[in-house]
C-alpha cells in the first residue's frame, strides 16, 4: 500500500515530476502533430504526385494504338465502381515556339475530349483561368502588390473545361501549354508553337508537322507536367499522330474510391480479359504504377521523418531517467527508512516504477489532447500567428495549398501513445534498480 | 544457551523464559580500503519480554552496528541472530523484512522521518508497509485512529497535520517513538534517541519511555553516550573493543 501512497506523494510533491509530466506531454504533443500534418502532407502529395494522370488507364502497346476506344469505353464501364472513362491518344513532339528567340524542347502531346478528360480526373482544377494565369506570370516577376490585384480584375477569374481549346483567333489548332514551357518559351496567348512528331521509328524521316495556336495554360504544381505536356483536341491530335481519326492510345478510367486501385486493377484485368487472347496488346494501369518513383521518394521521407522522431522519443526517455534517478538520490535517506519499518527491496523499486508509470501516463494523455486540440486547430492557430506578427507560418504561396493538411491515422497515434508509457515504464527501471540496491545501513547512519 | 552472561528481569512470569531476541557470538568486519576492520567481534546479548536494555560504550565502538544486526537491517559477518527462537539468518530477506515490520520498531538519533509526509502519516507507515492494497482499503480508518491516539500517548494530539520541518527535534522524536510503537512490535530499538535533543527535552524521552514501556509492554534496547538514560534500564551493557560486558547500573539494575 505504502508503495502507491508515497510514488504518488513524491510525484505531486515535486516540481521535477510536474516537469517530467509537461515534457512528456510536450513530446508526446509534438509527435501527434507531426505525425498529423505529415500524414496531411502525404495525402496532398499523392495526390499532388497523381498530377495529370486518372486513377487507372488501359493503354496499347501498338504503335499505331487501339482501334475502336469507344466500344472499349463502355465495356470498360459496365465493370462495377467505374466512374468515368476517356479515350487520349500521346505521343513525343518536338515543341518550338514560333517567334524570335524562341527554344525548342520535347514534349508530349495528348489528345483529349475536355469535358470527358475533366471527368476522368484533375484537367478541370488544373487549367489556369486568365487570372490565375496572369496572376502566376506576374508574381514570377515581382512580388504581387494590392494594386496589382485591382489591374488582374479585368481577366475572367473562371474557366469552363469543356470549352478549354475554344477561343483561338488564328484558325490554327487550338493547344494548351503547361505554365513551366508557357514562361521558359516566352509563349503568350494567341501565339504560335510548331510540333513535330512520328509515330514510327522506322519511319523517321515521314514526320509531321503542325503548327497550333496557344489557347490557354495549365498547373499541376509538378514540374515535370507543366513543362512537357501540351494538350490539344483529340481528334486533332489523332490527325497529328497517325494520320486518320480511328486511333487512341488508351482509355483514362476513374473509379470510386481512389484508394482501391489496385484491386480495380485486378478487376479490370479480369473482366475485359486484358492480355489474354485478343487482347494481349492491352495493358492496365494505375497511377501508382506510374509514379513509383515518385512515392518511394515520399515513401522514405516518412521513414526518416520516422527516425527522427525516434530520437525525440529517446530524448523523453531521457528526460524520465535523469529525473527519477534524481529523485532516488534526494530519497535514499527515506528508503532506508522504508527498509527499516520492513519494505523490501522490491517495495521501494516499485515506488520508483509506479512514478515512471504516472508520468508516461499522465504525459502521454495530456499530451495526446493538446496534441489533438492543437492539430483540430492549427489552421486557426496559423492564421492568428499571422494576425499577431504578420508572418504567416504556413506561406500558402509556397505549398500551393490553402489550408494546412491534417491526416490523422489513429494506429500511429496509438502505437506512439503506447510507446511513450512503455518508456515510463522502463525507462524508470534503472533508477528503481539503483533504489533497490542500496543498502539500508549506509542510507540511515548519518543525517 | 549461553547462560550466566546476562542478568534478567523476569517480571516474575515464566512464560516470559525464551528471549525476544538473541544474539550469539555476532561479528561484524568491514572493508576498508582492503583492510578488513573488525567491528563486532563476538558479542552476545539475549532480550526478554518487558525489560529495558542500555548499551553504553565509547563513539565508534559499534553501538549502532549492533543495533542494525539486532533489527535484522544488517547481516552478522558471523555468528547468528534468533528472533522468538527463529534463526534470521537462514530466511530470505523478504521474510526478515516482514518480521522486522512485526517485530521491530526503530528510533533514530536524527528522527529519520520521511519529510513528505505529515504527522499521522509518519506514524502509520509502518502500518502501510504491512498491509497490501487490498488489506488497506477497510484498516484505513482503524489505522489512521491507532496512529492519533499514539500521538496523543506521545503529547502531540494537536500537532497531527504538522510536517517534520514544522515540528522541534524533541517533538520529532516523539513522533518517531510513535511509529515504532504502532506496529505493535515487541521490541523497539533505540539508537541514541536523545543524542540530539537538550537536556530538559531529554528528561521528556526519558520519561516518556519509561511510561510507554508500562503500558505497552515492548522491550527496548537503548544505545547512548547518556548516563542519565541508563538510569531507566532494567541492566547495562558496555561495549569495549568489539564485546559486551554487563555492567551494574546504578539504579534499577536490580529491580
Ligand atoms: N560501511 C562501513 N564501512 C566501513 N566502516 C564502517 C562502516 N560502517 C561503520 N563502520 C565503522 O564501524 C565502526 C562502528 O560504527 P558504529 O556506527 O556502529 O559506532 P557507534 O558505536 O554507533 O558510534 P556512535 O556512538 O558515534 O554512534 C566505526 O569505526 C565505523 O567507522
Ligand atoms: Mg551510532
Amino acid at each position: 500500500m505504502y508503495r502507491l501512497f508515497l510514488s504518488l506523494r513524491y510525484l505531486r510533491t515535486r516540481v521535477v515530476s510536474y516537469l517530467a509530466i509537461g515534457g512528456m506531454a510536450l513530446g508526446v504533443m509534438i509527435l501527434v502533430i507531426v505525425l498529423s500534418v505529415m500524414g496531411g502532407f502525404q495525402r496532398e502529395f499523392r495526390e499532388r504526385i497523381r498530377g495529370i494522370d486518372s486513377h487507372l488507364t488501359v493503354e496499347s502497346l501498338r504503335f499505331y494504338g487501339l482501334r475502336d476506344a469507344e466500344a472499349l469505353c463502355r465495356e470498360i464501364e459496365e465493370v462495377p465502381d467505374v466512374v468515368a472513362t476517356a479515350p487520349y491518344i500521346e505521343n513525343i513532339t518536338l515543341v518550338r515556339g514560333v517567334g524570335p528567340g524562341s527554344t525548342k524542347d520535347f514534349g508530349f502531346l495528348r489528345g483529349i475530349d475536355p469535358a470527358r478528360e475533366a471527368a476522368v480526373g484533375s484537367f478541370g482544377e488544373f487549367l489556369l483561368s486568365p487570372r490565375e494565369r496572369e496572376r502566376e506570370l506576374l508574381s514570377r516577376q515581382r512580388p504581387p502588390t494590392l494594386d496589382d490585384e485591382e489591374d488582374l480584375a479585368r481577366f475572367p477569374a473562371a474557366v469552363d473545361p469543356a470549352r478549354a481549346f475554344e477561343g483561338g483567333h488564328t484558325g490554327f489548332p487550338p493547344v494548351l501549354v503547361g505554365i513551366e514551357m508557357f514562361w521558359e518559351f516566352g509563349l503568350e496567348v494567341g501565339g504560335l508553337v510548331r510540333c513535330l512528331t512520328s509515330s514510327d521509328v522506322e519511319r523517321m524521316k515521314d514526320s509531321q508537322e503542325e503548327t497550333f495556336e496557344v489557347v490557354g495554360v495549365f498547373k499541376t504544381g509538378i514540374w515535370d507536367n507543366d513543362r512537357r505536356y501540351l494538350y490539344a483536341p483529340l481528334d486533332v491530335a489523332r490527325r497529328f499522330i497517325v494520320g486518320d481519326t480511328s486511333r487512341s492510345s488508351g482509355v483514362s478510367v476513374r473509379i470510386r474510391d481512389h484508394g482501391r486501385v489496385d484491386e480495380m486493377k485486378g478487376r479490370l484485368n479480369e473482366a475485359l480479359g486484358l492480355g489474354l487472347e485478343g487482347r494481349y496488346h492491352l495493358r492496365c494501369y494505375t497511377w501508382k504504377d506510374r509514379k513509383k518513383s515518385l512515392l518511394q521518394a515520399v515513401e522514405m521521407e516518412k521513414w526518416l521523418l520516422s527516425f527522427i522522431l525516434i530520437f525525440m522519443v529517446a530524448l523523453m526517455a531521457l528526460n524520465v531517467l535523469s529525473i527519477l534517478i534524481m529523485s532516488v538520490v534526494e530519497k535514499t535517506r527515506d528508503l532506508g527508512i522504508l527498509r527499516a519499518l520492513g519494505g523490501t527491496s522490491g517495495g521501494v523499486l516499485s515506488i520508483f516504477t509506479a512514478q515512471g508509470h504516472f508520468i508516461g501516463f499522465f504525459g502521454a494523455t495530456i499530451g495526446l489532447g493538446m496534441g489533438l486540440a492543437f492539430t483540430r486547430y492549427i489552421n486557426e492557430i496559423a492564421d492568428g500567428i499571422e494576425a499577431l506578427t504578420g508572418y504567416h507560418p504556413f506561406p500558402k504561396k509556397i505549398y500551393y495549398l490553402d489550408r494546412i493538411p491534417t491526416d490523422l491515422d489513429l494506429g500511429e497515434v496509438a502505437i506512439c501513445v503506447g510507446v511513450v508509457i512503455l518508456i515510463g515504464f522502463l525507462f524508470s527501471v534503472p533508477a528503481a534498480y539503483k533504489a533497490a540496491r542500496m543498502d539500508p545501513v549506509d542510507a540511515l547512519r548519518y543525517e | 544457551m549461553p547462560s550466566g552472561t546476562n542478568k534478567r528481569a523476569t517480571g516474575g512470569c515464566e512464560a516470559c523464559n525464551e528471549p525476544l531476541l538473541a544474539a550469539r557470538g555476532v561479528t561484524r568486519s568491514y572493508r576498508v580500503g582492503g583492510q578488513p576492520l573488525s567491528v563486532l567481534k563476538g558479542v552476545d546479548l539475549e532480550l526478554y519480554p518487558h525489560e529495558i536494555v542500555a548499551i553504553v560504550g565509547a563513539s565508534g565502538v559499534g553501538k549502532s552496528t549492533l543495533l542494525h544486526i539486532l533489527g535484522l537491517l544488517d547481516r552478522p559477518t558471523s555468528g547468528e541472530v534468533r528472533v522468538r527462537g527463529m534463526d534470521a539468518a537462514a530466511m530470505p530477506e523478504h521474510q526478515r523484512s516482514a518480521l522486522r515490520n512485526r517485530m521491530i520498531g526503530f528510533v533514530f538519533q536524527f528522527y529519520h522521518l520521511l519529510p513528505d509526509l505529515d504527522a499521522v502519516e509518519n506514524v502509520m507507515l509502518p502500518l502501510m508497509v504491512r498491509h497490501g492494497y487490498l488489506g488497506w482499503r477497510h484498516r484505513r480508518g482503524a489505522v489512521r485512529e491507532r496512529a492519533r491516539e499514539l500521538l496523543s500517548l506521545v503529547g502531540l494530539s494537536r500537532r497531527e497535520g504538522h510536517r517534520p520541518g514544522q515540528l522541534s527535534g524533541g517533538e520529532r522524536q516523539r513522533v518517531a517513538i510513535a511509529r515504532a510503537l504502532v506496529g505493535d512490535p515487541a521490541v523497539v530499538l533505540c539508537d541514541e534517541p536523545t543524542g540530539n535533543l537538550d537536556t530538559g527535552t531529554k528528561e521528556e524521552i526519558h520519561v516518556l519511555i519509561r511510561d510507554l514501556k508500562e503500558r505497552l509492554g515492548q522491550s527496548y534496547v537503548i544505545a547512548t553516550h547518556d548516563p542519565h538514560l541508563t538510569t531507566l534500564a532494567d541492566r547495562v551493557e558496555s561495549m569495549t573493543d568489539g564485546v559486551l560486558a554487563p555492567r551494574p547500573g546504578p539504579v534499577g539494575a536490580e529491580r
